[in-house]
């Protein structure tokens, strides 16, 4: 009996320090080769996505009425941020332009108001 | 018997009219912002200031990003025309300029475009130092937004009023209370131009 229990703990020993000595060789090869293809990999993926973001842009600007070769050189000024997040959202994103109309409507509402008789701000008309 | 029950509904509605009239008081004491409370200091010396000497680009129909990034280029010393800006800036089928676009068009000659932290002293500091600010104002509604480009050039606190090259206008005079709103809208976006050898102070 004694030495069937000291066969199971000799056993379990031999178990626990090989487990041990297994486990910082693992890491080794963990850090050096699939760390590298790892990162190899993220690399390629944003490429491609970079590559992807570029042509969504580029072929956005070209529908709104940018000649190809300028919309190419435009997108070809953006850093991957830029892209990808125009990429995402490019309809949503603001597009500064329109002071002219806004002063335009806001003078015909006055000059209704004025020819109506309501208001009496431009007194030479 | 008439006059009677008139005069006891207007006694009836004399507080909740004092209490309106009260409140109403101080919902605009509380929107309408005032330059000299701002926490910049240099308010105090220079109660009016203004960048004279910043070119002036009148719009083109809907061009006001071409036209405020010319004006801030400019001002920087990088000479360029709108109609230069407009091919590499200006979306025909959007009627305007994207803000990425202007930062890549900055770059592409030779400017980096620091974008300002969305507070008001934070937008005229840059003032100081002869920098001029290209900034993003809605001037239509939050539903129905009208983006547009302009560049602060001064200030002028007794009259409580900021100075914008902004569209077809070259002195553009703004109550700070309309600038406050119309940037707001915007989404409190501000660049200044900065050549990469003299970045601005922080």
């Amino acid at each position: 009996m004694g030495n069937k229990r000291s066969w199971i703990s000799g056993t379990v020993v031999a178990a626990m320090l090989s487990v041990s000595s297994w486990v910082p060789a693992n890491a080794a090869m963990v850090t050096t080769e699939q760390m590298v293809s790892g990162q190899v990999r993220d690399a390629r993926v944003a490429q491609v996505q970079g590559f992807l973001a570029r042509a969504d842009v580029k072929q956005q600007l070209e529908t709104w009425g940018v000649a190809s070769e300028l919309a190419e050189a435009r997108v070809a000024q953006l850093s991957d941020a830029e892209l990808e997040r125009l990429a995402m959202n490019i309809d949503q994103q603001p597009a500064g332009g329109d002071a002219l109309v806004v002063i335009g409507v806001v003078f015909l509402v006055l000059l209704i108001l004025e020819l109506v008789g309501v208001t009496n701000v431009f007194t030479t008309i | 018997m008439g006059l009677r029950t008139l005069g006891a509904s207007l006694r009836r509605a004399f507080w909740p009219a004092v209490s309106f009239v009260a409140l109403a008081g101080l919902t605009a004491c509380a929107v309408a912002p005032r330059l000299e409370a701002l926490s910049l200091a240099s308010l105090a010396d220079r109660p009016q200031l203004e960048l004279t000497q910043t070119p002036f680009y009148p719009q083109e129909l809907h061009q006001c990003g071409p036209a405020a990034l010319a004006t801030v280029l400019g001002a920087s010393g990088q000479t360029v025309t709108p109609e230069t800006l407009a091919d590499e800036v200006y979306i025909p089928g959007r009627n305007g300029s994207l803000q990425v676009e202007l930062l890549a068009a900055a770059r592409r000659h030779q400017r980096v475009a620091v974008q300002l932290a969305p507070k008001l002293d934070a937008v005229l500091a840059p003032l100081l130092e002869q920098r001029p600010v290209l900034l993003l104002q809605n001037l239509g509604f939050a539903r129905a937004p009208r983006w547009h480009y302009a560049v602060l050039v001064g200030w002028d606190a007794p009259a409580n009023e900021l100075i914008l090259r902004s569209g077809g206008n070259r002195r553009e005079r703004l109550s700070l209370t309309r600038f406050v709103q119309t940037w707001d809208l915007g989404g409190r976006w501000a660049v200044v131009m900065a050549d990469p050898r003299q970045p601005p102070s922080p």
